[in-house]
């Protein structure tokens, strides 16, 4: 008998297993899901007298945060993608895994997929939240369906990189540190929480090249409805390049922790 | 039943059995990135149907025989043919026919016991009915199917290892590599695990597995490989391995180290020993005598006569540990040396054979 599974079917059990263990832990579900929901309303609170700050005279608080609360989630929880391949690391789960006739991205990809879907979850309980309190969203059914596909390869390629980070050092600290350090950076250094124009000079420049800046301007027009198609696919494109790049580099690397 | 019904359904499946090698290690070497040499020079080759046994110490380069094999790891030196094609050139065709356990198990903790094993089989292209029928065949074999529902965090280690073993035989392995498959099982379970291995061996399955165990390697291994700092020292039957060493062995002890060298140079002309070496420890003597009991009185007699004092003297018949030691003058582990010699007589006191030394001749008998 030499049989083995091929890169989709492995890719798929293992995404099914992934799950299976995020089930393990219904609280820990539950809590991700309310996550981005909690900081938003916080957030929507503290910045309760926005409309007066001069850049947000257009803006509701409720429907400027949400894109970037969306986007934040997504980080947040694919930053730290890597602590369960650690997990799964010093159980020797992966190992055996590798030992398996399967392709080593594909217990990767289907792990990042896991992660991504996770993020949807997410995306899709916020949207109804947005629904139920008549936040103002122009956007049309298409528009909302992009939304949710720019969400999942946001998440594919920072998992990616939490991978590649969490194979490289192999050490959750490390992982937990490093990944908070880039956390802050793109989260304070990005326009999630403040508009473009209100930030510093310096701090616009960083904002220009970070990729959750773009994300966050993309899924704001996005919900508007004025998202440019061209904008979107080369936002898209190079979220799609920064994942396969990260996954592939965390795959070839996986060969020398095991 | 369902064991042998396993066993008749790989037999079957298993392609005709050739005189080419499983596996064949050229010239091996394996560098880690520390420059620490796990395997130098190593030389192997198993045949089909063998069950080898791994013995050598901790960091003898056991577990890196086995990566390599399993194609977790790459040779920085020399050849490695599998199935009697260049391994570096096969990838994923050889691990399809490679089962593997590894010294942690790697079993998911988040599944079930029967969860691991579909989720093993999926990875191995199987799936529906077939997959079902083959887990609760394993199940049966490694006597978990009363747990197959149970999550295998609520396992006990040693319930953990036979479901590893399970996983690693769902695709009907050719080549089964096990690391340390026994640690963490008790008498009975190893002999239990064991019967089942060599059922399957029976089938056809090629195995190799590492030890620390000396005796359950003499037992249920068909050949031996002894390896001591990434090298092969030695390679065999347990039996032809053992015929090395003819007769008894006779491990002298003194108080002092002087005294041990003293009777060393005294006893190595006698015509009653066949060999004298220095032991593990300064006080210790290794002696190798055709007729062990019959030599006691004569070794007192001639130390008593120079004024050496023996404190104890123990008599064994030769076991794996003794080839190694005498091969590499390094014990094969610290902790067991003692437990291994099954009989200790008071040199001056004791001319009879003990319980245990019968005991222990019976073992070698069967």
């Amino acid at each position: 008998m030499s049989q083995s599974s091929s890169f989709t079917n492995a890719t798929f059990w293992l995404f099914c297993r992934a799950w299976q263990k995020t089930l393990r832990l219904p609280l820990v579900l539950a809590l991700v899901l309310a996550l981005p929901a909690v900081t938003l309303w916080l957030l929507s609170q503290i910045f309760a007298s926005i409309h007066q700050t001069p850049g947000f005279s257009a803006m509701q608080s409720l429907s400027f945060f949400a894109p970037g609360m969306l986007v934040i989630a997504a980080l947040f929880g694919s930053s730290f993608a890597g602590i369960g391949l650690l997990g799964d690391h010093d159980s020797g789960v992966l190992e055996r895994l590798t030992a398996a006739p399967i392709h080593r991205s594909a217990i990767l990809l289907g792990k990042a997929l896991a992660d991504g879907s996770r993020t949807l979850l997410q995306a899709l309980t916020l949207l109804i939240l947005l629904a139920a309190l008549h936040t103002p969203i122009d956007g049309g059914p298409l528009d909302l369906l992009s939304l949710l596909a720019l969400l999942a390869v946001f998440s594919l390629a920072f998992a990616g990189l939490s991978y590649l980070i969490a194979l490289l050092t192999s050490s959750t600290e490390a992982l937990m540190l490093i990944e908070m350090f880039l956390f802050l950076l793109l989260l304070f250094g990005s326009n999630a929480l403040l508009p473009d124009s209100l930030l510093p000079g310096w701090m616009s420049i960083v904002s220009l090249v970070n990729p959750v800046s773009h994300t966050v301007s993309l899924a704001r027009q996005l919900l508007a409805g004025t998202a440019e198609p061209l904008t979107y696919s080369l936002t898209i494109g190079a979220l799609a390049l920064l994942a396969s790049l990260g996954i592939s580099a965390a795959a070839l690397k996986i060969k020398h922790i095991t | 039943m369902a064991i042998s019904d396993l066993a008749a359904t790989d037999a079957q499946q298993r392609s005709a059995p050739t005189a080419q090698p499983i596996a064949r290690l050229t010239d091996v070497g394996l560098v880690f990135r520390d420059g620490i040499r796990a395997l130098d020079h190593f030389n192997l080759t198993v045949l089909p149907g063998d069950c080898m046994g791994v013995l050598g110490p901790n960091g003898a380069g056991k577990t890196s025989l086995l990566r390599l094999l399993a194609g977790l790891a790459q040779p920085s030196a020399g050849q490695i043919e599998l199935f009697g094609m260049p391994a570096r050139h096969q990838g994923i065709v050889a691990r399809r026919r490679i089962g593997y356990v590894s010294q942690q198990s790697g079993i998911d903790q988040y599944l079930t016991g029967q969860g691991n094993l579909l989720l093993a089989g999926r990875l191995h292209g199987q799936s529906g009915g077939d997959l079902h029928k083959r887990t609760e065949l394993l199940l049966d074999l490694v006597g978990l199917r009363n747990h197959a529902r149970r999550q295998a965090a609520q396992y006990s280690g040693g319930m953990r290892r036979r479901l590893a073993l399970a996983c690693s035989l769902i695709h009907q392995p050719d080549l089964l590599l096990l690391d340390e498959p026994t640690t963490g099982l008790d008498t009975s379970g190893k002999a239990a695990l064991w019967k089942h291995l060599l059922m399957l061996q029976q089938a056809g399955l090629t195995i190799i597995a590492t030890s620390h165990d000396t005796q359950e390697i003499e037992r249920y291994c068909s050949r031996v490989a002894l390896i001591d700092r990434g090298r092969l020292v030695m390679e065999g039957t347990p039996a032809a391995l053992k015929a090395q060493i003819q007769g008894d062995l006779l491990t002298l002890a003194f108080s002092e180290a002087p005294q041990a060298s003293k009777a060393l140079a005294l006893l190595q002309h006698e015509s009653y020993i066949r060999s004298a070496m220095p032991g593990e420890a300064e006080t210790q003597v290794y002696l190798e005598a055709p007729d062990g009991p019959a030599a006691i009185p004569q070794i007192t007699r001639l130390l008593e006569a120079s004024g050496v004092v023996l404190r104890r003297l123990t008599l064994s018949r030769p076991t794996l540990e003794d080839v190694f030691f005498r091969a590499t003058g390094t014990p094969l582990s610290d902790s067991e040396r003692p437990s291994v010699a099954p009989t200790e007589v008071l040199a001056q006191k004791s001319r009879h054979r003990s319980p245990f030394r019968r005991r222990s001749q019976q073992e070698v008998q069967s």
